[in-house]
């Protein structure tokens, strides 16, 4: 399938972290971490970029979503610097949405309330009343949570809550979306809709960008175009975690495939990462 | 019922956390009832009888000197109440900004005795009834900035981060997550320590008797050994602080739709 690389839209470089122990000792969880993600360019199609980190559980996942996201570690040192958009800058937290793996949604709030308050800060809407109900009524309908507005989030389903949840993301309007385990608690129906869900996310606009964090290989792997492997395996534990490979599966193929699942080379490259890990 | 059925639910009721009917927490309810009377009438002869206890009831209920010292208790205790808890919000707010947060450790001053403060308290207020609230309020505001702060303290980060992702402020935190977000815990603060309180007034109000009140009647009823009348008005405080407690909890749950849905019965 035909496509280009442009510009570079966020770029990690030689990003650490640590923590100071109680016994004095540091404690490195990732160390020199770097990567770039490319707006990737299809002729007569809008592209957004899908890139997977993928590791084994209690590697520091999820605190590399926070670490990517700029917002703050507590008793942490953080080294190297993540850069995002063009001209690039360094990332500020609120520049990167984060969609957490228990899809948190404030309590006490309507669903359409709580994607009211998401849109509200988004620039584009310029604290319009008409504007920003005119485009959460859109997502509801969009995101099939048009008959669920008035409810709780506590009366909402997980596969539910994860559409809400993403839905905040996208109506404030920033254009990486880090998906903290996405695939985790739904049933195999729950996933290809999530999965769905990603992709038409990942079309709103060329600019757009699903940092997908998960364990799930096979899924996460499967609507991506890029591959990232976290992995600490052939390390001392003072070096900590680090991007042992990159994988480019649009160069090789796999992206943008319906039925990529089910490709022999897409079963090699899953059996290649669970070796790294 | 057969006789195989009695036993698997008498054996039932003594299993740690077995699930049981309606019906049989209602019969076991009971049962403790019937207990309770029948050591109450079996008591010694200085414990009025539930009769005795019932008739006196009575007296204070028709009343109308009694209404007036009841309307005394209520008005120190509720304004007392709302004073403490809007006292306590503050302060327990104020400590999620860095320069507040040794305020945190005011609720040491729990373990303090109220009654080294009357004298103090006097010379400041000149008057019973600010005395009685001040009191009141030493009393129970370290207990709300506890509760309140421990809130705080358990908020979790998947919450900041929701509101730091949509590009929402400190400050604008601080009144979603916070202010707006606990009020709920604020009128759970309230339903928790109402008793608190309730109790508290009975004692304040025998430091202070210049304005009468349920604690006033309480001491004057146990200074002449009128026992009858003490359990009277303990009977009394009781349905009124429970009734207190069920409204308050009512409002909570009206007022916050959401913890009926998450909150285990």
């Amino acid at each position: 399938m035909m496509y280009q690389k442009g510009e570079i839209l966020l770029s990690a470089k030689g990003v650490g972290l640590s923590f100071k122990r109680e016994d004095g000792n540091v404690s490195t969880i990732f160390k020199d971490i770097n990567f770039d993600i490319h707006d990737i360019v299809r002729p007569g199609e809008i592209t957004g970029q899908v890139l997977s980190l993928v590791g084994r559980s209690g590697i520091g996942k999820t605190t590399m979503i926070r670490l990517l996201a700029g917002l703050p570690i507590k008793h942490s040192t953080v080294t190297g610097t993540v850069l995002i958009n063009n001209p690039q800058m360094p990332v500020n937290p609120g520049d990167m949405g984060i969609v957490p793996q228990n899809y948190y949604l404030p309590a006490s709030m309507s669903i359409q309330k709580i994607l009211a308050i998401a849109a509200y800060n988004n620039k584009a809407y310029k604290y319009d009343k008409k504007t920003i109900d005119d485009s959460v009524t859109e997502y509801l309908s969009a995101f099939s949570l048009g008959e669920q507005k008035d409810k709780l989030p506590s009366q909402l389903s997980g596969g539910q809550r994860q559409r809400a949840a993403i839905a905040c993301q996208l109506l404030y309007g920033s254009n990486f979306l880090l998906m903290d385990e996405p695939f985790s608690g739904l049933d195999p129906l729950m996933v290809d809709t999530t999965l769905d869900l990603l992709s038409k996310v990942s079309k709103i606009n060329e600019l757009k960008t699903i940092i997908i964090i998960s364990h799930d290989l096979r899924n996460a792997c499967a609507i991506s175009d890029t591959v990232l492997v976290l992995s600490q395996k052939g390390r001392k534990p003072e070096e900590g975690a680090t991007i042992v490979k990159q994988i480019d599966l649009a160069e090789m193929g796999l992206a943008w495939e319906p039925r990529v699942k089910e490709m022999p080379l897409f079963l090699d490259v899953i059996r290649d990462i669970k070796a790294l890990l | 019922m057969s006789s195989n059925h009695t036993l698997k639910m008498i054996k039932k009721l003594f299993t740690p956390f077995a699930f049981t009917s309606k019906e049989v927490y209602a019969w076991s309810s009971a049962v403790w009832l019937m207990i309770f009377l029948l050591v109450w009438y079996n008591a010694p002869v200085l414990i009025p009888s539930p009769s005795e206890m019932v008739n006196r009831f009575t007296e204070f209920v028709i009343d109308p000197d009694f209404w007036f010292d009841v309307l005394s208790s209520l008005m120190v205790t509720v304004f007392g109440m709302f004073i403490s808890i809007v006292t306590s919000c503050i302060i327990a707010f104020l400590t999620t900004l860095p320069a507040f947060k040794p305020l945190k450790t005011l609720p040491v001053l729990r373990f303090m005795s109220m009654a080294g403060f009357i004298f103090m308290f006097t010379l400041l207020f000149h008057s019973a009834y600010y005395v009685k609230i001040a009191l009141l309020m030493l009393g129970i505001v370290p207990f709300f900035i506890l509760t309140l702060t421990s809130s705080i303290a358990e908020i979790p980060q998947e919450e900041f981060d929701f509101w730091t992702t949509l590009g929402y402020s400190p400050w604008k935190q601080l009144y979603y997550i916070v202010v707006f977000g606990r009020l709920e815990v604020v009128f759970k603060t309230i339903k928790a320590n109402f008793a608190i309180a309730w109790i508290m007034i009975g004692y304040i109000e025998t430091y202070s008797m210049a304005d009468g009140g349920i604690g006033v009647l309480l001491f004057k009823a146990n200074g002449k050994t009128q026992i009858d009348k003490v359990l009277a008005l303990q009977l009394f405080v009781l349905i009124l602080g429970a009734l207190s407690d069920y409204c308050l909890g009512q409002l909570r749950l009206g007022l916050f739709p959401h913890i009926a849905l998450t909150e285990k019965k």
